[in-house]
């Protein structure tokens, strides 16, 4: 069988020749090892090659004489020694494979190739990507929308009568144990329930374009248009987990390779819209943009990455300048059909952090809120029976509202759920239903039994499945809810609306719009917060707290205050 | 050159990031031959991959974002598989 002998070159093979000669030299070492080979292992560094040599007389000397042609080879070559050597022995093996086989690069270009040829493409990419994610969010709030009208409906409607029938079983109907529960808990967690539907949709799009390898061709355009205006591509990576949680995202700016680039990934993070900031752009749009719905919320996503783009770019090159980035190569996953199991588990884990999330800190928020709704500050109410205008937390909010005045929604019930807010966002729909709902659970039928409650639960959920079924043809533009597309808005939503009008002087659009704009960009929940003081320090901290709340602010001004100007609301 | 130094050279040319089955394509190699080669520049230090990041040395944040539900890094529902990266080392050396 004839042997390979690679050429490495003129200056490696003669550094070779130095080494073979002086292990020729000495027997104790010859007669142990291949010559060649033991050469060649030496310039290449081979720790176990050196660590046998040194307990050996002639080996100390063979690795000093090693050490002194290694160091002439690196100033001939200028790189390092064992590289070269790698990168013959791969080209070597590139000769022999591309003798004996046939076919150029375009017969091997994979389905996945061609694919990545357009949905990567350098001018088609970023409309691509924003085509997707559009799809995303119609799909959210149209499909989802049938579903989050059954579950608003079964919690204002049956839950609250079967509550308020367990309730009055025990004998504590009409006490303040009754407001707990149906005006603090059912109201406040079941408001924030509402919109487990709209969030598994966005779930279940999410995994199935993560499961088909959609999402690490969205990272590899979106790493081209941070690069684009002077932001490491790879801070990107976090800013996509922040799409579901700040937190985890904050965390994962871990991944990157200076301290500069992590604080600065770390403050633009928060403003990548969360999935709980989700439910509050598709309630205000339900009340005040039905027909754009969808609109709203993907204007929302866009307007967060355009802030954290604009912002990475101001601090880039002020306060956080930072070197010259790398080039990358990124791995593509192959595209694949994905599994119904896959991207069910995905969705199931998410929403369940969710719900969990629900039943712990937000439970306990929506409790406090009650409690402070609870207590009387002026009037002549007592616990738990007392006008809510008139109430602790309508206090505390009411000397804060003034700050919103300009933005368009300084009263008290607006500015209150905004202060909850910052415990986590999810708490903002929660404050809401409470401070704007009180009216809500009130029914045309106060004693429903519980059977009927039930079969009201179960027949709404099969209008709910025909209303979504209707929505997947009108997203195209084929209508066949007919007259049944325009529901009546519920009570909390024509609280809402009231609400904001009264408070914009009869812009309650443009005022709904800023206060988007406003959950959108100040700090996304305590939690994150915590994530980012471990990460970048208190100071950096405080900066992303003020610092958000005031850009927040400004933005929200800006919309209204522009939007009056021209004549819009 | 060798073909590892065309790996670097067609690294830098792209001044961004390139899709490795690009780069195997514009090398005229397979995606296999492109992972060994990129594994043996990671080894010599030209490359910096980003598995090598301490993922696994983050806490909890459960411990941080106390009260939520949230299990910490490794466990999270919310973090996405993103694609690996590999970045050029700056002011590793190669010839041209």
């Amino acid at each position: 069988m004839s042997t390979l002998r690679i050429d490495y070159g003129t200056a490696i093979e003669e550094s070779i020749d130095r080494l073979a000669e002086q292990i020729e030299a000495a027997p104790e070492i010859a007669d142990h090892y291949p010559t060649r080979w033991l050469a060649i292992a030496l310039i290449d560094g081979d720790p176990g090659v050196d660590d046998q040599l040194r307990t050996l007389e002639d080996g100390v000397v063979l690795v000093e004489l090693r050490d002194r042609v290694v160091d002439e080879l690196r100033v001939t070559l200028g790189e390092s020694v064992d590289t070269a050597i790698a990168g013959k022995r791969f080209d070597t093996v590139h000769g022999i494979a591309s003798a004996v086989t046939e076919g150029s690069n375009d017969l091997r270009m994979t389905r996945t190739d061609r694919i990545d040829s357009i949905v990567t493409n350098r001018y088609l990419g970023i409309p691509i990507f924003l085509a997707a994610m559009w799809v995303v969010f119609k799909i959210t709030t149209d499909i989802a929308g049938a579903f989050l009208d059954w579950v608003d409906r079964a919690i204002a409607g049956p839950i609250s009568s079967i509550v308020t029938g367990l309730v009055a079983a025990v004998g504590l109907g009409g006490t303040w144990v009754e407001s707990l529960l149906v005006g603090g808990v059912v109201a406040g967690v079941g408001a924030i329930l509402v919109f487990v539907p709209v969030l598994i949709s966005l779930f279940l799009a999410l995994a199935f374009l993560e499961d088909t390898g959609y999402m690490a061709r969205a990272a590899f355009v979106m790493d081209r248009l941070m690069r684009g205006v002077g932001l490491q591509g790879k801070s990107f990576l976090p800013m996509l987990v922040g799409f579901g949680c700040t937190v985890p995202a904050v965390y994962a700016t871990r991944t990157l390779d200076n301290e500069r680039d992590r604080i600065l990934t770390s403050l633009l993070t928060p403003f990548m819209s969360c999935s709980a900031r989700l439910p509050v752009y598709v309630l205000m749009s339900a009340v005040f943009f039905p027909a754009h719905a969808g609109l709203i919320v993907f204007a929302m996503y866009l307007l967060g990455i355009a802030v954290a783009l604009v912002l990475g770019l101001i601090l880039r090159h002020t306060v956080l300048p930072v070197n010259e980035y790398a080039p990358t190569i990124m791995e593509m996953p192959p595209y694949r059909m994905p599994t119904v199991r896959s991207i069910w588990f995905h969705t199931w884990v998410r929403t369940k952090a969710f719900l969990e999330e629900a039943g712990t800190i937000i439970f306990v928020t929506m409790l406090v809120v009650w409690l402070l709704m609870a207590i009387p500050v002026s009037g002549a109410g007592t616990f738990a029976d007392t006008d809510v205008d008139e109430s602790a937390f309508a206090a505390v909010a009411g000397a804060v509202s003034p700050v919103f005045e300009p933005a368009g929604f300084g009263s008290w019930e607006a500015t209150g759920a905004l202060m909850s807010g910052f415990v986590a966002k999810e708490v903002v729909i929660g404050t809401m239903a409470q401070v704007y709902g009180v009216e809500e659970t009130e029914r045309s039928d106060p004693d429903p039994s519980i059977v009927d409650s039930l079969v009201e639960l179960v027949g709404g959920l099969g209008d709910a499945v025909v209303g979504a079924a209707k929505a997947i043809p009108a997203m195209i533009g084929i209508d066949l809810a007919g007259e049944d597309a325009e529901d009546e808005p519920s009570a909390l939503m024509a609280s809402i609306k009231s609400g904001f009008d009264e408070s914009s002087g009869g812009r309650g659009g443009l005022a709904a719009l800023a206060f988007m704009v406003f959950v959108l960009l100040y700090t996304p929940c305590m939690a994150a917060v915590g994530a980012i003081r471990h990460e970048i320090g208190t100071r950096w901290m405080w900066v992303s707290v003020v610092g958000q709340t005031l850009i927040a602010w400004l933005l929200a001004v800006s919309i209204f205050q522009g939007g009056t100007m021209l004549g819009l609301g | 050159m060798t073909i590892l130094d065309t790996v670097l050279v067609e690294l830098r040319k792209a001044k961004g990031p390139i899709r490795s089955n690009e780069l195997a394509s514009k090398l005229g190699v397979s995606e296999p031959a492109l992972e060994g080669m990129i594994s043996v520049l990671v080894g010599k230090g030209k490359l910096a991959g980003s598995e090598s990041a301490p993922i696994e040395d983050v806490v909890a944040c459960s411990g941080i974002a106390c009260g939520t539900s949230c299990v910490g890094l490794e466990k999270c529902p919310f973090i996405a598989n993103v694609p690996e990266s590999y970045a050029l080392v700056i002011g590793s050396t190669s010839s041209p």
